[in-house]
C-alpha cells in the first residue's frame, strides 16, 4: 500500500492552474451574470448598470415558476430513462467479448460527435408524418395513414435522453468494467439466477455510480434548449428555451441572467437533495 | 473527535465529482446565452452628431456586409462584384441569423471595442429600432446618398435631427403559405387561422415582434390598430389570438425549420415569407403563397452602418449603390423581394412587379413598430402566457 505524503509546493503548483482557469473562466463570468441580473432593462433597447430587482420579480411570475418546475421534472425523467436503458446496456457491454464490446462502445461514443441541432432535426424528421417512422407502420399495414409523433412531450423526452445517453454510458462504464466477476459468480454459485444476480447484487453495489450518472444526465439536459424548442410545443419548452429567447431575441440580458442563475441554483438544490437521500439511505442500509 | 460519517473522503469526492462537474457542464451554454457582463454599457437614444464621411479614395478598401443567410445571402453576394468593379471597395459577405439576434452581437462588439462582425447589416424594422435605441449605428447626412431620391417615402430612417440611420433596401411580405399537396385550395383570409378545420396544422412565427399577429388580429377583429395603443387593448387582442392556439402545430423561430415543415407537409398552412416561398415553388417544392384579402404584412430590411466601422465612406458608397433603380430592379428579379425604389424609377413590367409585390404596399398591413418599443416586455410577458396557456 502506498503511503500518503504531504503535498509538496509542486503539487500546489499543479493545482493552481486548474483553479486559476476555474476562477477566470467560471467564477468571474458567473459573477458578471449575477451582477447583470440586477441591471436596468431598457425597453426597445438593451440594458444599463443599476441595481434593480425587476428581473427577479418577473421571474417569480407563475408562468416562469411553472416552467422551472416543468424543466426540473422532465430532466429528472430524462435522467431516470437514461439510467434505465444505459445501466443494463453498459453492464452487458462490459460482459461481452472484446471485439463486439469495442465496436458497440465506439458506436455509442460516435453519437457524441452529433451536434444538438442535427439530433433535434433528425428526430423531428423521424417522428414527423411526412417521412417518419409511422410511414413504415403504414407500409407494413399496421396503420392507415402516417401520423406525427412530434411536437410532443414524449418527443422532447426522447431527444433529451438521446443526447445524454452516451454521457450516461461513459459515467457507468469505468465502474462496471471493474466490477469483480467473482461477486456475481458467488451469487450464482449460491443459486441466484442471472436476473436475480443483476437485481440483488450488481445494482445495489453500483448505486453510487447510478446516482452520479442520473445526476449528470439531469444537469446536462437542463442546459439543453434546442431539443425542447424543436421537438416540443410551447408547453414542453424548458426554461432554457426562454433564457435563450430573452438573451438573443429580446436583448433582455438581465432577465435571461436571472433565469440562468435561478436554474443553476435549482439544479444544485436538486443535486444536493438527491445526494443527501442517497447518503442517508446508504447509512440505513 | 472527527465524525467519520461526515468527513468527505477522497473517494467520496471522486464519486461525487461527475455530478458536481455536470452542474458546471450546463453553465457554458447559459453563459453563452447571457453574453457579456458588468462593463457593458447601454445608451439610450441616437448619436447626436453625424459620423464624418471621409472623401478620400476608396480604392483598395474593404467592408463586411451582413444579410440573412442561405438563398438571401447567396443572391446578395452575387451582386457585390459589380459594386467592387465600379468603386474598388472589396465586399466580404457575412450571414446573420435574424436581425434581433444580430443586433445583440453588434452591440457587444461596439461596447467591447472589438471590430464589428459587420460594417453594414441588413436590419428589420424592429431590429433597426433596437439598434438606434442602443446607439450602435453610424449616422450621416442624406446628401451623401446621391441616389436617395429614388427611394420611396418612409424607407429612409433618420434621427430627430434628420441624420440617416438606415436606408430601406428590400421589403418582404409575410403571406398565407400552404403546401399544395395538403391544401387543394388556399384560404384567402387571415381568419382561416381561427378555423377549426386547421386544427394542429398551422405554422406561425414565434414572437410577437416578428409574426405581427397582433396587427393581423387587430385588423381582422378590432377594426384596425387603435386598440393596440393601450395595454388593456393589447390584452384584448391577445385573448382573441389565443383562440388560434389549438390550430398551431409549430411556433417557429428559424426560417429553416419552417421551410422544412412546409416543404414536407409536416404543416399544411401558416404564415411565411412570400419571397422564399416563390423561390422554393420555382424549384419544384409543393408550395404556394397567397396575399390575404386583408393585406399581407409588409416588413423591410434596412441597411445600417455599425458605429465603430473603420470605413464609413465605403459603407455609404455601398448603400448609395443599392439605391439605384437598376440594382433595385435586379434584386426584385433575382431575389423576389419587393423593391424600395419608387415603381416609376424602375424598368420592371407590371407582371414582374406584381409577382414580387402582389397588390402593392398600399394594400399591405404595416407593422406597428412603436408598440414593440413602448410595451416590449409587457407584450413579451403576455405573449409567453398566451403561448403556454
Amino acid at each position: 500500500m502506498s503511503e500518503r505524503r504531504d503535498p509538496t509546493p509542486a503539487t500546489y503548483g499543479v493545482l493552481a492552474i486548474p483553479i486559476a482557469v476555474l476562477a477566470v473562466f467560471f467564477l468571474i463570468p458567473f459573477g458578471m451574470i449575477v451582477a447583470t441580473s440586477f441591471y436596468r432593462r431598457i425597453q426597445g433597447g438593451f440594458y444599463e448598470p443599476a441595481f434593480e430587482v425587476a428581473s427577479w420579480q418577473r421571474l417569480l411570475s407563475d408562468v416562469f415558476l411553472e416552467r422551472a418546475a416543468f424543466s426540473i421534472g422532465i430532466c429528472l425523467l430524462a435522467g431516470a430513462a437514461c439510467i434505465a436503458i444505459a445501466f443494463p446496456f453498459t453492464y452487458f457491454l462490459t460482459r461481452m467479448r472484446r471485439r463486439p464490446h469495442v465496436a458497440l462502445l465506439i458506436l455509442v461514443l460516435s453519437a457524441l460527435s452529433l451536434s444538438e441541432v442535427i439530433v433535434a432535426f433528425t428526430w423531428s424528421v423521424l417522428l414527423g408524418r411526412a417521412a417518419g417512422i409511422s410511414n413504415i407502420l403504414v407500409w407494413l399495414g399496421a396503420m392507415n395513414e402516417p401520423v406525427a409523433y412530434q411536437p410532443s412531450f414524449i418527443a422532447v423526452l426522447l431527444g433529451l435522453s438521446y443526447i445524454a445517453f452516451p454521457y450516461c454510458v461513459l459515467t457507468l462504464y469505468p465502474s462496471l468494467t471493474r466490477l469483480d466477476r467473482e461477486v456475481t459468480e458467488a451469487a450464482q454459485t449460491l443459486g441466484a439466477s442471472p436476473w436475480r444476480t443483476f437485481w440483488t447484487v450488481v445494482v445495489p453495489i453500483s448505486r453510487p455510480v447510478i446516482m452520479a450518472g442520473f445526476l449528470l444526465v439531469f444537469v446536462f439536459t437542463l442546459g439543453s434548449y434546442l431539443i425542447a424548442a424543436l421537438l416540443g410545443r410551447p408547453e414542453h419548452w424548458t426554461l432554457s428555451v426562454f433564457i435563450s429567447d430573452q438573451a438573443s431575441f429580446n436583448a433582455n440580458v438581465p432577465f435571461a441572467s436571472a433565469m440562468a442563475i435561478f436554474l443553476t441554483a435549482l439544479s444544485l438544490v436538486v443535486v444536493g437533495v438527491v445526494a443527501l437521500i442517497e447518503s442517508r439511505t446508504r447509512r440505513v442500509a | 473527535m472527527v465524525d467519520r460519517e461526515r468527513r468527505i473522503t477522497r473517494r467520496d469526492l471522486l464519486r461525487r465529482a461527475p455530478a458536481a462537474g455536470a452542474v458546471g457542464l450546463s453553465l457554458p451554454a447559459l453563459l453563452a446565452a447571457c453574453g457579456r457582463g458588468p462593463e457593458q454599457q447601454a445608451g439610450g437614444g441616437a448619436s447626436p452628431s453625424a459620423t464624418a464621411i471621409p472623401t478620400g479614395d476608396l480604392e483598395g478598401t474593404s467592408i463586411k456586409v451582413s444579410t440573412y443567410g442561405g438563398f438571401f445571402e447567396e443572391n446578395f453576394a452575387a451582386m457585390y462584384p459589380a459594386f467592387t468593379k465600379e468603386t474598388g471597395v472589396e465586399v466580404e459577405s457575412v450571414e446573420q441569423p435574424t436581425s434581433e439576434v444580430w443586433v445583440v452581437q453588434l452591440k457587444q462588439a461596439v461596447d467591447s471595442g472589438t471590430p464589428p462582425p459587420a460594417d453594414i447589416s441588413m436590419l428589420s424594422g424592429v431590429g433597426i429600432q433596437r439598434a438606434i435605441n442602443g446607439d450602435i449605428l453610424a449616422t450621416y447626412d442624406v446628401s451623401n446618398l446621391t441616389n436617395a431620391d429614388n427611394i420611396a417615402e418612409g424607407y429612409i430612417r433618420t434621427t430627430d435631427d434628420g441624420l440617416v440611420t438606415g436606408v430601406g433596401n428590400v421589403s418582404w411580405y409575410i403571406t398565407i403559405v400552404s403546401n399544395t399537396e395538403r391544401v387543394p385550395e388556399s384560404p384567402t383570409s387571415w381568419s382561416a387561422f381561427w378555423d377549426s378545420e386547421w386544427e394542429n396544422e398551422l405554422a406561425l412565427l414565434r414572437n410577437a415582434a416578428n409574426s405581427y399577429l397582433l396587427e393581423i388580429t387587430a385588423t381582422l377583429y378590432f377594426d384596425g390598430y387603435d386598440i393596440l395603443d393601450t395595454e388593456d387593448g393589447i390584452v384584448e387582442v391577445m385573448t382573441k389570438l389565443q383562440e388560434v392556439k389549438p390550430n398551431v402545430k409549430l411556433f417557429y423561430r428559424d426560417e429553416a425549420q419552417a421551410q422544412q415543415a412546409f416543404n414536407t407537409g409536416e404543416v399544411s398552412l401558416g404564415q411565411f415569407y412570400h419571397d422564399i416561398t416563390t423561390f422554393a415553388a420555382s424549384q419544384g417544392e409543393p408550395l404556394r403563397s397567397v396575399f390575404p384579402d386583408e393585406g399581407a404584412v409588409l416588413d423591410s430590411g434596412f441597411w445600417a452602418v455599425t458605429r465603430t466601422t473603420e470605413n464609413v465612406g465605403g459603407c455609404v458608397a455601398f448603400i448609395d449603390y443599392f439605391c439605384r433603380p437598376e440594382v433595385q430592379a435586379e434584386l426584385a428579379r433575382t431575389l423576389g423581394t419587393t423593391p424600395t425604389a419608387r415603381k416609376e424609377t424602375m424598368d420592371l413590367t407590371e407582371k414582374e412587379y406584381e409577382a414580387v409585390g402582389g397588390p402593392g404596399p398600399d394594400a399591405a398591413l404595416r407593422p406597428k413598430y412603436e408598440i414593440y418599443d413602448q410595451f416590449e416586455d409587457f407584450i413579451d410577458q403576455q405573449w409567453t402566457e398566451m403561448m403556454l396557456s
